[in-house]
């Protein structure tokens, strides 16, 4: 048994999930919504967590499944990676998908777990930020929508007893240009040295990096005379520190990122400005 | 009590709720076929098909799957894939090979002729300390009817 005495909770409705919070929490308890489970139960084992309540959400209709409808592609915060990377809706989204872990981890990680989790990576974040996508949240005081980038800053900025439900893209993502690249030091299955996201979204090339930093982060520069410098200038302005872990220095990690600004500009075809 | 449906039967156990799935087929059902290496998700060791798709057991709670049909290598008899394990040593101490038999079960299920591409992405999920993979995607290949390469020191 890796978890004491948790309490666990099935809900088949957002209004269960939130009711089986609001009874947890008044009991004190440290309650934690639940997607694949696989951060909540490797984090217990190494006693990074003890959590007093899990809220697993996979069984609400409304977190699982990928819809079109309204000019958007929705994914349900509960859909495990694996699907996404097969899905093809958003080609950058499954590319980055298809990358985290393995396969068979891939089978139990969701969409939500992945960006709501506790590690600095948390990949499958980086397409909704590119791209200008939205939160679907809810909790005690309601569901509201949040665009991504503002919602997302460094983490997800959840209120009290919130979840996310969904995650929506706009649908011209599935079609518009886009660049990818993934550096690992010990081949394929290993957390990323640095990954990075690029797209062309409207007037502007917008940028989105995971692993580099202490949490993802995005920004967007104007596609008129975009070059190398004005990207890595833009960056720089940001004033992030690169990490420094076993698998790679700071400075390994700013070269990677530096050298990928300029790979993404070719691929976007904005190379030679 | 809680139900589990394992290898085709219903199984009534006690589970508590913080249960990996590893452990109460391991502890409680007597199921050691599924193997604990490293209890982290890292190793494929623990490997199970849950409604026939692979998860990593030891990072999964008892009762988030307890109204699913659950295959362990229990429940698995002589199948062509073990048997191309055999016949292609795709083991060696045996450790990990209940967890990759199951992976590439499902494998040969969704795509019965892989590419390398689909066994390379598919078995990347299971550790090996012995045999060095070639064994393993040879014994995959033999069970889907590719040909094989002949391998180094074979007579012809
Ligand atoms: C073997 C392995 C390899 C990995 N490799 C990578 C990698 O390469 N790249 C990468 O980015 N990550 C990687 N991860 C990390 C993994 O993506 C995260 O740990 C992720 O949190 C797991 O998702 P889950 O659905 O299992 O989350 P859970 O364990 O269910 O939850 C994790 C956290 O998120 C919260 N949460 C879950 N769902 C929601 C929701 N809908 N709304 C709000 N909060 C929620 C939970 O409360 C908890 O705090 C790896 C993990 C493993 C086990
Ligand atoms: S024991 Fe489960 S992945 Fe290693
Ligand atoms: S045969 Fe020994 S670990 Fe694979």
């Amino acid at each position: 048994m890796i978890l004491e005495d948790v309490r666990y909770y099935q809900p088949e409705t957002i209004r269960e999930a939130v009711d089986a919070y609001r009874e947890a929490a008044a009991e004190g308890l440290s309650v934690h919504y639940m997607g694949g489970g696989t951060e909540i139960t490797t984090h217990a084992r190494d006693g990074k967590l003890a959590p007093g309540a899990l809220i697993d959400i996979k069984r609400i209709p409304e977190a699982n499944g990928i819809s079109r409808g309204s000019g958007v592609i929705r994914f349900g915060a509960a859909v495990t990676l694996t699907r996404i990377a097969d899905s093809g809706d958003v080609p950058l989204l499954s590319a980055t998908a298809r990358r985290i872990a393995d396969r068979t981890t891939r089978n139990s990680i969701t969409l939500g777990g992945n960006i709501a989790g506790m590690l600095p990576y948390r990949e499958a974040v980086l397409a909704f930020l590119i791209y200008g996508g939205t939160f679907e949240v809810t909790g005690p005081e309601g569901t509201r929508t949040a665009a991504a980038r503002e919602l997302f800053d460094r983490r997800v900025r959840l209120e009290d007893g919130e979840f996310i439900v969904a995650l929506s893209i706009p649908e011209s993502a599935s079609t518009a240009p886009w660049y990818y690249t993934r550096r690992e030091r010990d081949g394929r299955v290993d957390y990323p040295l640095v990954t990075f996201a690029a797209g062309l979204v409207r007037d502007a090339v917008a940028f989105a990096v995971a692993g580099a930093f202490l949490a993802p982060i995005a920004f967007s520069v104007p596609a008129a005379g975009v070059t190398r410098d004005v990207v890595v200038n833009e960056l720089k302005a940001l004033g992030l520190k690169y990490r420094t872990d076993m698998r790679g220095s700071a400075e390994y990690r700013r070269a990677l990122t530096e050298r990928a600004c300029r790979d993404a500009l070719d691929a976007l075809g904005k190379g030679a400005q | 009590m809680t139900r589990l449906h394992v290898n085709g039967e219903e199984r009534e156990v006690v589970v508590r709720t913080g249960d990996t799935l590893a452990r109460t087929l391991r502890d409680t059902l007597g199921l050691i076929g599924t193997k604990i290496g490293c209890e982290n998700g890292d190793c494929g060791a623990c490997t199970v098909l849950v409604e026939g798709i692979p998860i990593k057991s030891c990072i999964v709670l008892t009762l988030d799957i307890a109204d699913r049909l659950i295959t362990t290598i229990e429940g698995l008899t002589d199948t062509p894939l073990q048997r191309a394990f055999v016949e292609e040593y795709g083991f060696q101490c045996g450790f990990c090979t209940a967890g990759q038999i199951l992976n590439a079960t499902e494998l040969l299920g969704r795509s019965p002729k892989p590419t390398d591409d689909e066994i390379r992405e598919q078995m990347e999920s299971n550790l090996c300390r012995c045999t060095g993979y070639e064994g393993i995607e040879r014994a995959v290949k033999r069970a889907a009817g590719i040909e094989l390469p002949l391998q180094k020191g074979s007579h012809t």
